[in-house]
């Protein structure tokens, strides 16, 4: 009969700290939306011991602003986590040099590694507009094969389009050969995005062996300053 | 349409919140071009600007008064962000360095936005006079959305709408394509991306199709138009005080009729 009343007191105890936890990190969040990073930066310290990964992307969200290496450990320990918007954020701090020496490869990394574990879903209509504007729904299939049309008479944007949809394997299964084909197309067309992924590709072995030579090659048109080592 | 669906388009257009992406280069080479100065444009310009020089341009410039004006560095690029005036559906119009034809991305967002900010939803668009990657820093940037759009945003957080926007970012191509997205229940998210000739912003619901998409978004999950009554508040403050009921939204729900 004890036990029973400690349990469920227990339980009870549980209850109201988790509740008030939730509680204090509201508050926290809405602090930070209005702009009062003080009081969120108590209350998402306070998450943040209690061990809330969010907690921590947000302090990393505040330190930002005045401490790239206090965010940069902020982001770090969320990104341990698997937290998908930490590692975007540490993808920022490595393509802007900010806390830590600058690496866009190192960078994009990140980006990828966040979309990985952010689960991005598909979008789920499509639309192609035909000559007179008029928009009409099409199916995913019919989408890509008309990107593909445009792609193969030569519209960079529809080149770097495919090379995206094959790479990110979101609305189609993911295909890294034929994203690189198409990364390399654009890129071979002037698209310094697409210049900066071939070098990636190439730096980091995907789908191709690892090439330093041909990874640094592509950084100059990417516009980017670091170089594969 | 109904006077319903009608109501509801009014109210999300009145809710639109513009954001126009330029890169300060870019700008201070218009300004520059404007000012008949198109020798000083077309040779350097400095590569780093300070936000009250980037308000100054913007007004100059699009004669706007922007009351924020955000400067973030992606990459080795600085780029210039501004709310633009929504109700007037107006943005930087471009000439030589201002794309003439921007990347519009428009986002409509749902139940959820409605139930939070009891107005009734709203939309976000994303004018990008600068390459569409662009808009993938953009809508991640929580800071950034956190500045230019304030409390409601921690609803764009919440529904996940980074990851929704990596996969339109990455589709996002040409003139002649365009797509929409709807996000599955319990949210309703709907993002168009094209291109759009010029700037009519008036036209984007008909082109794009967002406000339609959320509409029909709503279908989807079995929530009636008719049955919403969003124009008054006197519902969503209920559901404001009894947040447990908002799962009734998106399906049956014991006890609770309509709605």
């Amino acid at each position: 009969m004890i036990k029973s009343i400690f349990l469920i007191f227990s339980v009870f105890i549980a209850t109201v700290a988790v509740a008030e936890n939730n509680q204090s990190f509201d508050d926290a969040l809405h602090a930070f939306y209005i702009g009062d990073d003080i009081k969120a930066k108590a209350g998402f310290m306070l998450a943040a011991e209690q061990g809330s990964i969010e907690a921590e992307y947000y302090l990393g969200l505040i330190a930002k602003k005045t401490d790239f290496l206090a965010a940069l450990s902020h982001f770090t320990n969320a990104a341990r986590h698997n937290h998908a918007q930490s590692m975007w954020e540490l993808g920022v701090l490595y393509e802007n040099g900010d806390g830590v020496s600058q690496n866009q490869f190192i960078a994009l990394d990140w980006f990828r590694q966040s979309a990985l574990v952010s689960a991005t879903e598909a979008p789920d209509s499509f639309y192609v507009s035909d000559k007179n504007g008029e928009l009409h729904e099409v199916s995913v299939s019919q989408y890509i094969e008309h990107l593909t049309q445009q792609a193969n008479s030569g519209a960079i944007d529809a080149k770097f389009a495919l090379a995206k949809i094959y790479d990110a394997g979101v609305i189609v299964k993911a295909d890294l050969p034929k994203a690189f084909n198409w990364y390399l197309s654009a890129a071979k067309d002037g698209h310094s995005k697409a210049a900066q992924m071939l070098s990636y590709f190439y730096c980091r072995g995907i789908t191709v062996p690892r090439n330093i030579e041909q990874a640094n090659t592509w950084v100059k048109p990417s516009g980017y300053s670091t170089y594969c080592h | 349409m109904t006077n319903r669906q009608q109501d509801l388009v009014r109210e999300l257009q009145h809710n639109e919140h513009i954001l126009h992406v330029v890169s300060a280069e870019d700008l201070q080479k218009e300004y520059l071009e404007r000012k008949s100065n198109i020798k000083l444009a077309a040779q350097h310009v400095n590569p780093v600007l300070d936000a009250i020089k980037a308000a100054k341009l913007i007004h100059e410039v699009g004669g706007f008064k922007p009351s924020q004006v955000e400067l973030k560095k992606y990459g080795n690029k600085q780029y210039v962000i501004f709310k633009g005036k929504a109700v007037e559906r107006r943005v930087l119009k471009g000439t030589k360095y201002l794309a003439e034809n921007p990347t519009v991305v428009r986002m409509a967002i749902g139940p959820k936005g409605i139930v939070k900010s009891a107005k009734g939803g709203f939309v976000v668009t994303a004018v990008l006079s600068v390459g569409i990657e662009i808009f993938d820093y953009v809508i991640r940037d929580t800071a950034l959305l956190s500045e230019m759009l304030g409390v409601i945003t921690t609803d764009l957080i919440k529904i996940g709408l980074s990851s929704l926007a990596g996969a339109a970012a990455g589709l996002a191509v040409g003139s002649a394509a365009v797509i929409g997205s709807v996000a599955a229940a319990p949210f309703v998210v709907a993002i168009a991306v094209g291109v759009l000739a010029g700037f009519a912003l008036d036209k984007i619901d008909q082109r794009l199709g967002a406000t339609q998409a959320l509409i029909k978004a709503y279908a989807r999950m079995g929530i009636v138009l008719d049955e919403i009554k969003y124009e008054t508040s006197r519902n969503l403050q209920y559901l404001e005080d009894n947040p447990q009921l908002i799962p009734c939204l998106f399906g049956p729900c014991h006890g609770i009729r309509g709605y």
